[in-house]
């Protein structure tokens, strides 16, 4: 039986607007190959991989996954006319997982390539048609189909990027079952208008069809930031939230109102206006509400992070049924990477990285002096000598390591000598002495052979 | 040419099934039946989770892995798959990270089920030893043997079996394995074949039944598997020489805080409050300190003699009493611990302290009574929370690095299907307050949950603390179905 005819017409219609998606936004598709390197197991190994990203202007910036190509050491770029080019870094926020690269602007003009704009994402509903582009599985220029499935997805589970940054914790994510393999990362996702409304981020492994993007809203902040600026700023409040489900009554409420405050981070600029754990939030600078699910804590959070810094931001809060009036000065928190530069001591068998004021607030280090071992070769000259990875080198032979430039000269000067080398090692609040033995050559410890 | 290698330990497997008066005879190798008996009963797939804050709240992710029992008193080695996210730092996480995982659940082929818990973990080895809390009073498991000195050569075959998932009943599974080459990078580690990524963490057997080593993750290779290693599969071998030493301390170390829990809390010891390192001879003489042992002071407890004598930290102490420390390597380091543990408190002794050059001087430091510790804290446990807390004891918060007058008692069990359980509170959770009432030591925490019981509200609000992180966590007990007897 023929279909009827308005539905023969609406699949031409929907074939019609695919296609023409497809000539304009293939034409703006990269396809990534950065080169990164691993110091983990205390030697420097490079590692190629394969992701995805798209022109958003004519002056040539590419929008793509911080983890594609925030840590890279190297990047090329395949454009949609197959031809290869290097790009370089212009800006990362792991806190979004996003970074913007380049490539010269003559060249989008000589190949005639066509950038894509962001539409919105806050319009975006259950059930509406968008396509994937990008290079699952390597396979470049690929487009995949679907539907969104869920436009305000909570990860609570996914908060960590495979380089250890936080993330995801400005934003809900747009679920698809548009294909979004590995290497579709820092891909766009399209509506039928030919707008990016996401960027293609994660896939659920062991599952079909289940892909997540970071939402077009989100995207293009950011990435005007970055173009703009290098870097996103965002004040920091050192305040977590709890949503405050069903429990009003347990807060003293006669009906669900504000926000509940489950954390307020020591020596932040909320317990110095006086926060309190288990206050609930009424009004925050402009903002009053209710946050009751999970879902509703990003957009907080990032209205947090959007307040102005060093102003007063009028606070009130809730406190045992009591109204507290408050004044909270956000100050600015390093953000970021959350790793420092690395380098390999190759003679002494361990790599170590920079500290970065990122990592001691998240690491709770004591001080940013000193380098963190990244990692130690098996069966190397510092193994035997029981360093670790994770603990601060904060002295080598009695002279204090200031930083990663301060530790690669002290390693220069000592490498040569013939002799055991002393470290001096933190952990939190337990100091350590390891000697590495440069003598000791690989295979001396352990084996029949 | 795996293959081939497959074919030769088939073919030697059907050798090998000859009738058994002949292998009674020799007595040298194991027939695959037989080593199937004598493998499948030392083996378990493990469960676990594993808690993180991320984005300021707590998170719960479960794992698995698998395992074998290494000694019959249960201990249980576990590698390969017990890997961790990266997760906000990687020095959070690194050197003691398998603690922060908890809830191990041992299932073995016959229906055993065990829970166990964490002795330690070696990062760089990747492997780790668990400890079954769940045995009775002088059960003893199947163990494996191990067997030093294995001469391994290219093209041997070794056997190795795991389990399969619930999916499929548990079933023990048989792999043929064999040495495809011998690698100098990494250092010295067997590829493999016929190991496939599955069995990440099973034994490797010689033909004689002993353990010669352990499949080893793939990141054991600096390079990567697939660069080094011929075999596709990518498994590597890790040779019990490697971890041998390794695995002797850690199995000490198990028997030793097994025997120290089992002790009853003995009476009035003396206490320094330090940490410290054993002053091994090549330290010695890097430093320009005497030779004959002493320990290198690394951490100084707030508040105590240690602290009040004057110590500090990376100061080397050689003598106590008037005789030398003699610790020169980890294993004396329990001597000197007793040794101190055996004056009174009270007592005023002299250490004597020695710096590069030898120069001495004498500290003397009046010791005081042992602190508490977690494992001999007093505990109390409420049957209809199914819920039991202990005092939070300095161990405890030292190692959530909380201050002295932090307030709260410790979750020191909870059953996860419980009410308190659902409302996710887990073992070593500090809770500071229950509904309106501040917990500060176990007498309020009864108090509180007395107070509860008796007002039976639909929701109770526990505050808990983990670390430098609060949260709100939020029981609905069905009153009608829980005993409402006094906890």
């Amino acid at each position: 039986m023929l279909p009827p005819p308005a539905a023969e017409a609406r699949r031409g219609d929907l074939q019609e607007a695919i296609f023409a998606v497809q000539e304009q936004a293939l034409s703006a598709l990269v396809n990534i190959q950065p080169i990164t390197e691993s110091y983990t197991r205390g030697e420097r190994q490079k590692q190629a991989s394969v992701g995805s990203g798209f022109l958003v202007d004519a002056a040539g910036h590419i929008v793509t996954n911080y983890h594609v190509a925030g840590q890279a050491k190297h990047l090329m770029v395949t454009l949609s006319n197959k031809e290869r080019i290097e790009a370089e870094l212009v800006g990362e926020d792991p806190l979004t997982d996003l970074a913007v690269i380049r490539i010269p602007a003559e060249k989008v003009a000589e190949y005639g390539l066509h950038p894509l704009a962001f539409g919105t994402s806050a319009d975006l509903q259950v059930g509406q048609f968008v396509m994937a582009l990008g290079s699952p599985l390597a396979l470049a220029r690929t487009m995949t189909f679907g539907i969104v499935s869920n436009t305000e997805r909570y990860l609570p589970e996914g908060m960590s990027l495979p380089t250890g940054e936080r993330t995801g914790e400005f934003n809900t994510w747009i679920q698809t079952d548009a294909a979004i393999n590995p290497g579709n990362s820092g891909g766009p996702l399209i509506d039928l208008g030919g707008k990016v409304v996401g960027v293609n981020a994660r896939g659920a492994m062991f599952a079909d069809n289940i892909g997540f993007a970071i939402p077009a809203d989100t995207a293009s902040a950011v990435v005007r930031d970055l173009i703009d600026g290098g870097e996103v700023n965002r004040s920091y409040a050192g305040l977590q939230f709890q949503p405050l489900k069903d429990w009003e009554g347990l807060f003293g409420l006669e009906k669900p109102t504000g926000v509940l405050v489950a954390n307020v981070e020591a020596g932040g600029p909320a317990a110095a206006a006086g926060v309190q754990a288990g206050d609930i939030l009424t009004q925050l600078g402009d903002w009053s509400g209710v946050v009751r699910f999970d879902e509703e804590l990003p957009s907080l959070y990032q209205l947090l992070a959007d307040l102005p810094i060093g102003e007063g931001v009028p606070v009130k809060a809730l406190r045992r049924g009591e109204a507290e009036e408050l004044s909270l000065e956000m100050t600015t928190v390093a953000v970021g990477r959350l790793s420092g530069d690395r380098f390999e001591a190759t003679a002494w068998g361990f790599t170590v990285k920079g500290i970065t004021e990122q990592m001691v607030f998240e690491m709770e280090l004591v001080s940013g002096e000193g380098v963190l071992i990244e990692g130690v070769r098996i069966g190397g000259p510092a193994h035997a000598g029981k360093l670790h990875r994770g603990l601060v080198l904060e002295a080598i032979e009695g002279e204090s390591v200031a930083d990663l430039d301060g530790f690669k000269a002290m390693y220069e000067k000592h490498v040569g000598s013939e002799g055991n080398i002393l470290l001096q090692t933190r952990r939190y609040e337990t100091l350590g002495l390891v000697l590495v033995k440069p003598g000791a050559a690989d295979g001396s410890i352990g084996g029949p052979r | 040419m795996n293959r081939l290698h497959l074919a030769l330990i088939i073919a030697l497997a059907v050798v090998f099934m000859a009738p058994s008066a002949f292998a009674k005879k020799k007595k040298k190798s194991l027939s695959v039946p037989e080593f199937y008996e004598l493998a499948q009963p030392t083996i378990a797939t493990i469960q676990f989770s594993q808690e993180f804050v991320a984005g300021g709240q707590v998170q719960r992710t479960r794992g698995m892995t698998d395992g074998f029992v290494v000694s019959e008193d249960g201990l249980v080695l576990v590698s390969g798959r017990v890997r961790f996210p990266q997760r906000g730092s990687g020095g959070r996480l690194s050197g003691g990270s398998l603690p922060d995982l908890g809830n191990f659940e041992l299932r073995f082929s016959d229906g055993r089920v065990h829970e166990a818990e964490v002795v330690t973990f070696d990062d760089d080895l990747n492997l780790g030893l668990l400890r079954i809390t769940t045995l009775e009073a002088g059960e003893e498991l199947p163990a494996v043997s191990f067997k030093r000195g294995y001469d391994a050569q290219v093209g041997q075959g070794l056997h190795s079996m795991t389990l399969y998932t619930q999916d499929y009943g548990r079933q023990p599974v048989y792999s043929p394995v064999a040495i495809n080459a011998l690698l100098d990078v990494p250092q010295n580690v067997w590829s493999l074949s016929g190991a496939s990524s599955n069995i990440l963490g099973a034994p490797l057997w010689n033909g004689r039944g002993h353990v010669v080593g352990v499949v080893a993750n793939v990141p054991m290779s600096p390079w990567g598997g697939r660069q080094v290693v011929p075999d596709l599969t990518g498994a590597v071998g890790l040779p019990y020489e490697r971890f041998a030493d390794w695995l002797d301390a850690a199995m000490a170390q198990a028997r030793e805080e097994s025997a120290a829990a089992s002790e009853p809390e003995p009476e009035a010891q003396a206490w320094m409050g330090v940490m410290f390192q054993p002053l091994e001879k090549d330290l010695a003489a890097h430093l320009g300190i005497s030779e004959g042992g002493g320990i290198v002071v690394t951490r100084i407890v707030p508040g105590s003699p240690a602290e009040a004598a004057g110590l500090a930290p990376l100061d080397v102490l050689v003598e106590v009493g008037g005789e030398r420390i003699a610790v020169l390597q980890p294993s004396d380091s329990t001597t000197f611990s007793r040794t101190i543990r055996g004056y009174d408190p009270g007592t005023t002794i002299e250490f004597v302290r020695e710096s590069a050059g030898g120069a001495r001087e004498t500290v003397a430091m009046t010791l005081a009574a042992t602190p508490t510790s977690e494992l001999h804290a007093e505990r109390r446990t409420n049957d209809s929370f199914e819920l039991t807390a202990r005092q939070l004891t300095l161990d405890t918060l030292l190692g959530q690095r909380l201050g002295p007058d932090t307030p709260g008692v410790v979750v020191d069990s909870v059953t996860r299907a419980g009410w308190a359980g659902l409302s996710g509170l887990y073992k070593g959770l500090i809770i500071q307050r229950i509904d309106e009432h501040d917990v500060t030591d176990l007498d309020t925490f009864e108090a509180a949950l007395a107070a509860v019981q008796e007002a039976r509200p639909d929701q109770v609000l526990f505050f808990v603390r983990w670390g430098r992180t609060t949260r709100f966590l939020v029981a609905e007990p069905d009153w009608d179905e829980l005993s409402t007897d006094a906890p």
